[in-house]
């Protein structure tokens, strides 16, 4: 391969995931101490990254415009818990689509309140972090009942909790989603407004771009996902806490970053956010593995994004001939 | 007082936003929980939480003044009163305080070194850091390692009174410490040429740098503070109580910054004020003690507290562009 066509590879926003993910690759080989390559092991890893990736997908358009969420965690738990609670009044579907709603209607009020407002998305979204923490506990007053045993054999959550031919549905549905996603980033207008809204918000105003438009659909586009994945896991799970999703925003924030997304806007791909995802939940389940202490799993993550970030920026530096900016 | 000098005081004085909404506070919660609020066993349990919150919100009100954001202080204050705890009873109480500052100290060079030497968003640095001692905390709680003192080891223990929990005078040194380094930080950031610096990197870096300010020391600096301003509150948060668990400092990073905001910092950079951050964490636990003694769920406080860091935020925008148009 020659130079020119190594810098191009290397451009590559999630071309450090790809590294890290094939490091991780050899390195589960080489310490397969019980059974990585066990269908039921890949299976789990799979679900529990899908619905990760859910939310990756949806903080990496936020990061993809400059903007970022930190309330993902908090919209995952109303979502699911919300989606239980309501199930019991209306059903499944009304309730399935109640939450969506919800959802989108978060991801616009922290659009108005962050683009209207004029306020930084980070500390908008941090109080949007804490308001629905407290929603969920005075909605649920503490405790969480089960979803409904009825429910648990709907069509709809048959198909999000499900499994067919030994594949979680959930997994299905989110390859199909992450296809729609990489195709709404890579082929049309609103992909090339959102990339040009993050590079550079002044200059793509000028060129006719409604910057405030173009970031509110990507705030509630993100609640959606995140929503999705609340949903999901209740699909397959119909027991949870009243803390669900705490600290959820975290591994997402972290799975967009690994997978190439980067603060200043402009860059990341859905791929990335996948390949990011698979990464910190198939770690974890080798962490459990070897018999590492799980609480060590947080102290992981946070290095994994440390060293992802650095070594992001090296590749950059290195093949793109990028010279540090001063100060 | 006619218009404009109204508008010249707000504009010299941030505070004064958050003077006003302390006093008419404290009378509201004095009146309505009528007098519980305002007597001397409420007020001396709220100083003290004050006295905590002001000291990590001071840290995190130098790196707010560069434009920069420390959302690892949290896990630091945990790190901090782990050390305290775990040090004390071997090596004394004096060197397990400079035991820890050192902590501090390195910590908040770590996460200054990344985010302004490597160019890392310290946004990302932070919650790195944040993750990777929240994990420590929880790794060394695991192992059993008592974290606690018991009274009557602490009463045989040399200068154990002197961080937090003794008395001089009938105050509670924790508030003397806040008081004295409050002191301190003001006439750091007013009366030096660091504090200039920091406030012009803040304002405009590139012009700053220009200037000749040495823009990645000075910024790694705010960021050494910050971690042994928490590493302080961490210790005389562990001096009073004589415990700490894994959760030690949990979301503490989030009260801090709500803290600097409410107090009339500006998150965008370049304008901090000691006195308005000391105000704030009046505010914000006086807000907290008010609740609980009007037997409100707590977890509302966070719900309260998400809702006023908007407020303050819009209000702010709102009186300063007001009070810069009357001049």
């Amino acid at each position: 391969m020659n130079a020119e066509a190594l810098a191009r590879v290397g451009k590559q926003p999630h071309f450090g995931a790809v590294v890290i993910a094939l490091l991780l690759f050899v390195f589960y080989s080489i310490f397969d101490s019980s059974g990585f390559y066990d269908w039921f092991t890949i299976d789990n890893i799979l679900h529990t990254a899908a619905i990760l990736a859910f939310v990756a997908v949806g903080q990496s358009l936020m990061l993809i415009a400059r903007e970022i969420d930190l309330s993902v965690g908090s919209v995952y738990g109303l979502a699911g818990i919300g989606f239980i609670l309501i199930e019991r009044a209306v059903g499944v579907e009304v309730a399935f689509v109640a939450v969506v709603a919800g959802a989108a209607a978060i991801g616009w009020l922290n659009a108005v309140l962050t683009l209207r407002a004029h306020l930084s998305s980070m500390i908008t979204t941090l109080c949007a972090l804490f308001f629905y923490r407290g929603v969920i506990y005075l909605w649920s007053g503490g405790s969480i009942p089960s979803l409904a045993r009825d429910a648990r054999d709907n069509w709809l959550v048959l198909l999000m909790g499900k499994e067919w031919l030994s594949v979680e549905n959930a997994v299905v549905l989110f390859v199909l989603a992450a296809v729609a996603f990489h195709l709404l980033l890579s082929r049309t207008r609103y992909g090339n407004h959102l990339y040009s809204v993050g590079r550079d918000p002044a200059s793509a105003a000028s060129r006719g771009v409604d910057v405030v438009k173009v970031k509110t659909r990507a705030f509630m586009a993100c609640s959606v996902m995140a929503a999705l994945g609340g949903v999901m896991t209740i699909a397959d799970r119909p027991n949870t806490y009243v803390t669900m999703g705490f600290q959820y925003e975290l591994e997402a924030i972290a799975a967009a970053i690994v997978g190439g997304c980067a603060l200043t806007g402009g860059r990341g791909t859905v791929a990335g956010a996948v390949l990011g995802s698979l990464i910190i939940v198939s770690a974890r389940a080798e962490l459990i593995s070897i018999g590492a202490p799980p609480s060590w799993f947080i102290s992981f993550v946070g290095l994994l994004l440390l060293v992802s970030v650095l070594f992001n920026r090296f590749i950059s530096n290195f093949l793109m001939g990028v010279r540090r900016t001063p100060a | 007082m006619n218009r404009t000098a109204l508008a010249r005081l707000l504009v010299r004085h941030p505070e004064s936003s958050a003077l006003v909404a302390a006093a008419v506070l404290i009378a509201g919660f004095s009146v309505i929980s009528g007098g519980v609020w305002l007597n001397a066993g409420n007020l001396q349990s709220v100083l003290h939480v004050v006295a905590v919150l002001a000291i990590l919100a001071i840290g995190e009100s130098f790196v707010i003044a560069t434009g920069e954001i420390d959302v690892s202080i949290g896990s630091t204050f945990g790190v901090g009163a782990f050390l305290f705890l775990g040090l004390a009873p071997v090596v004394g109480v004096v060197p397990a305080v400079l035991l820890a500052i050192v902590l501090g100290c390195a910590i908040g060079a770590v996460n200054g070194y990344i985010s302004s030497y490597l160019g890392i968003s310290s946004l990302i640095t932070t919650l790195g850091t944040l993750f990777i001692f929240r994990g420590i905390t929880y790794l060394l709680t695991e192992e059993g390692a008592a974290f606690s003192i018991s009274l009557t080891d602490r009463a045989e223990m040399a200068a154990y009174g002197w961080f937090g929990s003794g008395t001089v005078l009938g105050f509670q040194n924790s508030i003397l410490w806040t008081l004295a380094l409050a002191a301190v930080a003001h006439g750091v950031v007013f009366l030096t040429p660091f504090g200039n610096r920091l406030l012009a990197i803040g304002g405009d870096r590139a012009s700053a740098l220009a200037r000749g300010v040495p823009v990645r020391f000075v910024r790694l600096m705010a960021f050494v503070v910050s971690g042994t301003c928490a590493v302080l509150a961490g210790v005389l948060e562990a001096n009073k109580t004589g415990f700490a668990d894994a959760s030690s400092g949990r979301s503490m990073e989030l009260e801090a910054i709500a803290t600097c905001v409410v107090g009339g910092c500006l998150l965008a950079g370049g304008r901090i004020t000691i006195v308005g951050v000391l105000l704030g964490a009046l505010i914000l636990s006086g807000i907290s003690s008010f609740l609980v003694i009007m037997r409100v769920t707590p977890q509302l406080y966070l719900m309260v507290l998400a809702g006023l860091v908007v407020l303050a935020l819009i209000g702010d925008q709102r009186l300063r562009s007001w009070a810069i148009r009357q001049r």
